[in-house]
């Protein structure tokens, strides 16, 4: 069963005096979003697994900091998250955006068939390559769309902006992304 | 043609790669605890005593290396005093 607003609100509350299984009901409650953005933003389990502890620990030392808000909890986490990818970013800018093969072993088609799975794969590996040319902030509405499958609202709620303006930034998103996919074929 | 993909293909491919993807449990375990685990804190105070020491046998020497030279130059200078 779900918790009521009113069971996070105590709960948060809870958090930011310190308390520990608080902190840990609100860990198991994100986990797993905060690690599938950092992994669709970084490409492999290792930083993933390295960045998820990272929020977590960094959302545990400024819990009492923390300042209860309309916005949900995870917002502030993912806003952490999204700090802590774009130094990542920074730091490993000398490294190719480009994944290797293996990662993209974790993420599989829904329509895997046996036969077309190496066309498959490689159009996967297209797609998640033309994702991460995307600035951050368009990489994140994706991942919230689609891996997350959040309405347009809550996106909004999370990235900070009004609904209309996401929808706006998804359509320019499709756009982007579209030349990304056509210009990766034109180079192949 | 790859260029005439339009947007809504385009959303389904995306709709198709972009799953959720699980975290291994025992990651999810590990970092439960380790967030339960106060670290102890730990003050590192820079070592001054090797950048002393060092900065002293400079100066000694230095020192007297100037003193030697003064010395040399001395005699030199008076060689009919001896």
């Amino acid at each position: 069963m779900r918790p009521n607003e009113k069971q996070i609100s105590n709960v948060l509350d809870r958090a930011i005096m310190g308390d520990e299984e608080a902190f840990s009901f609100l860990y198991q409650e994100n986990v797993k979003k905060i690690y599938n953005y950092i992994f669709y933003r970084t490409g492999n389990i290792h930083d993933a697994e390295d960045l998820t502890a990272r929020v977590f620990q960094r959302a545990l030392k400024h819990m009492p900091n923390y300042r209860k808000t309309k916005v949900p909890f995870s917002a502030w986490l993912y806003r952490i998250a999204h700090n802590l990818v774009a130094n990542w970013y920074r730091d490993n800018s000398k490294h190719n955006k480009e994944l290797p093969i293996e990662d993209h072993s974790y993420i599989e088609s829904k329509t895997d068939i046996p036969e077309k799975q190496i066309e498959k794969r490689q159009e996967v590996e297209k797609l998640i390559n033309a994702i991460h040319l995307l600035p951050g902030d368009r990489q994140q509405l994706l991942i919230l769309k689609y891996v997350e499958t959040m309405s347009n609202k809550d996106v909004g709620l999370i990235m900070g902006k009004s609904e209309g303006a996401i929808k706006s930034l998804y359509h320019r998103t499709l756009k982007e992304l579209r030349r990304y996919i056509v210009d990766g074929n034109e180079i192949i | 043609m790859k260029t005439e993909i339009d947007n809504t293909k385009l959303e389904y491919e995306l709709d198709d790669v972009l799953n959720p993807v699980v975290p291994s449990k025992d990651f999810i375990s590990e970092l439960q605890t380790r967030l339960k685990i106060k670290n102890p804190v730990v003050v590192e105070y820079p070592n001054y005593l090797l950048p002393i020491i060092l900065i002293s046998i400079g100066l000694f020497f230095g020192i007297a290396i100037i003193w030697g030279l003064n010395k040399i130059y001395q005699l030199i200078l008076s060689p009919g005093e001896e």
